[in-house]
């Protein structure tokens, strides 16, 4: 595990500025808010909703709707600002799926539905989920031990609790965190070179 | 919990703990709020994200493999190497059987031995004993043989029937299968009557349910259908719902005779344990 004097704080001091320059109608300040917040909106829409064109819908209004309350001063406490733009992420999610999502949409307005991208996991979908599993097996070759593939097998696949495989396995917290850890790291150094020949 | 820092992040494990969906509602919304200005977490979200994306995928892939193999290797059999195989697993069947009828044509040899010597000489009494214990072994022995003998014709006649529905069911493409669109219930009175109602003939093949779910708050769902009285027919697991938010579940027609059933959709936490999502109670009635 990383050391806690290399991991940087929680960046929730410059946010006050950040809200200031939006509320002056600063464009550049609500690119910013977008370019800094993009990968944790998308993280976490991808694990909330199924299909691509639903993140891709929810992303945009996030955006939308943060930039416009924001620009409004509807945001009290500016420190909150990634709060804030989680929680508008997760709502919207939420609103969409008891909506019954982009179906409902569709049986509203057929012409829309004529031209609605197919949600089933497109070719590109099918190739990551091929990499990965690759990746993952050369990972998995490279581990010392059966007992390391275990841990893996039990924690990831069989869904066990880090306590019980401990307790079956007599192993320590430690033992069990650094087999994770160095899973996960050698997983993405494989990913980033992969990443960068492709 | 408010102001999260790495280390706390660290220290309680939050980044695997979120994944596996095991997080309260409070510690999940500052986790939420805490990596949404930390590119630290971002990053270690999504890597353990996508091992365990790949983990399950190695999973998959191997299960998919490990059937095909079987599949592959017997369909590889020479026709001769197959009726060897029927025959062997034939042989194991009826060994005991075989036995049985062996140790039962024993006890009878003995048992007309022991008559014989009553006949020619006079009974004693251990002579007499043991006859009487000989004729209840073999009575036993019969017993048992013709119940075990039922058990397997019984077996076997299911056997055949299965295959001959699953067969009919599953190979041949069908058309116009029936589809229900079932209604959720919100809450159930003892006694009401159905709001679903599913006409079947006696005849019909697989129906499909289509389960739509007003939100999707779990990674995963079970489903568990009971009859009126609530004796469980069906389960299963690790349901995840459709694209259009449902679940679509296809069922042979003969697991649903004429009555009342409730099928129950539960989402499941990564920890196993299941909540209630919603019910669709319905009546299937007799279609001429």
């Amino acid at each position: 595990m990383k050391g806690l004097a290399e991991i940087p704080p929680s960046d929730s001091g410059a946010m006050p500025d950040l809200v200031r320059r939006i509320v002056s109608g600063d464009p550049a300040a609500e690119s910013e808010l977008v370019e800094r917040f993009s990968r944790a909106v998308s993280f976490l829409l991808r694990r909330l909703a199924r299909d691509e064109a639903m993140v891709e819908d929810l992303y945009q209004e996030t955006f939308r709707l943060v930039i416009e309350k924001v620009r409004a001063g509807e945001l009290r406490e500016a420190e909150r600002l990634p709060g804030f733009v989680s929680s508008m992420a997760r709502n919207l999610f939420l609103g969409s799926a008891r909506r019954g999502g982009r179906r409902q949409r569709w049986q509203a307005d057929p012409e829309a539905a004529e031209t609605a991208p197919d949600p089933a996991p497109g070719q590109l979908a099918g190739l990551l989920a091929r990499e990965r599993a690759t990746m993952v097996r050369q990972v998995l070759a490279e581990l010392k031990n059966d007992r390391d593939r275990e841990i893996l097998s039990r924690y990831y696949i069989a869904d066990q609790d880090k306590e019980a495989i401990c307790r079956d396995l007599e192993l320590s917290d430690l033992h069990f965190n650094r087999v994770l850890f160095r899973a996960r790291q050698r997983y993405r150094e494989l990913f980033e070179r992969w990443q960068e020949n492709g | 919990m408010t102001a999260m820092d790495h280390a706390y992040v660290e220290e309680h494990d939050l980044v695997e703990s979120y994944l596996k969906d095991r997080l309260s509602e409070s510690e999940r919304d500052a986790f939420e709020a805490h990596y949404f200005a930390c590119e630290t977490c971002v990053e270690q979200l999504e890597t353990a994200s996508d091992f365990r994306e790949g983990m399950l995928q190695v999973a998959a892939e191997d299960t998919a493999r490990a059937q095909a193999g079987l599949l592959a290797s017997l369909a590889l059999l020479t026709r001769g190497r197959r009726i060897a195989l029927a025959g062997f697993l034939l042989l194991l069947v009826a060994l005991p059987l075989g036995l049985l009828v062996a140790r039962n044509r024993g006890l009878e040899r003995q048992l007309a031995e022991a008559r014989g010597t009553r006949v020619t000489a006079p009974a004693s009494a251990g002579g007499e004993q043991r006859i009487a214990s000989l004729e209840a072994r073999l009575r036993s022995l019969e017993q048992v043989g013709a119940a075990d003998r039922r058990r397997w014709e019984e077996e076997l006649a299911k056997e055949r029937q299965a295959r001959t529905v699953a067969g009919s069911e599953a190979a041949v493409p069908q058309v116009n299968v029936p589809v229900f669109m079932l209604a959720a219930v919100r809450s159930e009175e003892a006694g009401r009557e159905p709001v679903n109602r599913i006409p079947l003939s006696a005849e019909a093949g697989p129906v499909i349910f289509n389960l739509e779910l007003a939100t999707i708050d779990y990674p995963s769902y079970r489903a568990t259908l009971r009859t009126e009285d609530g004796k469980e027919i069906w389960q299963a697991g690790g349901l995840r719902p459709d694209s259009r938010d449902a679940l679509v579940i296809l069922l042979p027609s003969r697991m649903l005779r004429p009555g009342a059933y409730r099928l129950a959709i539960e989402g499941a936490r990564g920890n196993g344990k299941g909540f209630a999502v919603a019910a669709y109670p319905f009546r299937v009635i007799p279609h001429p």
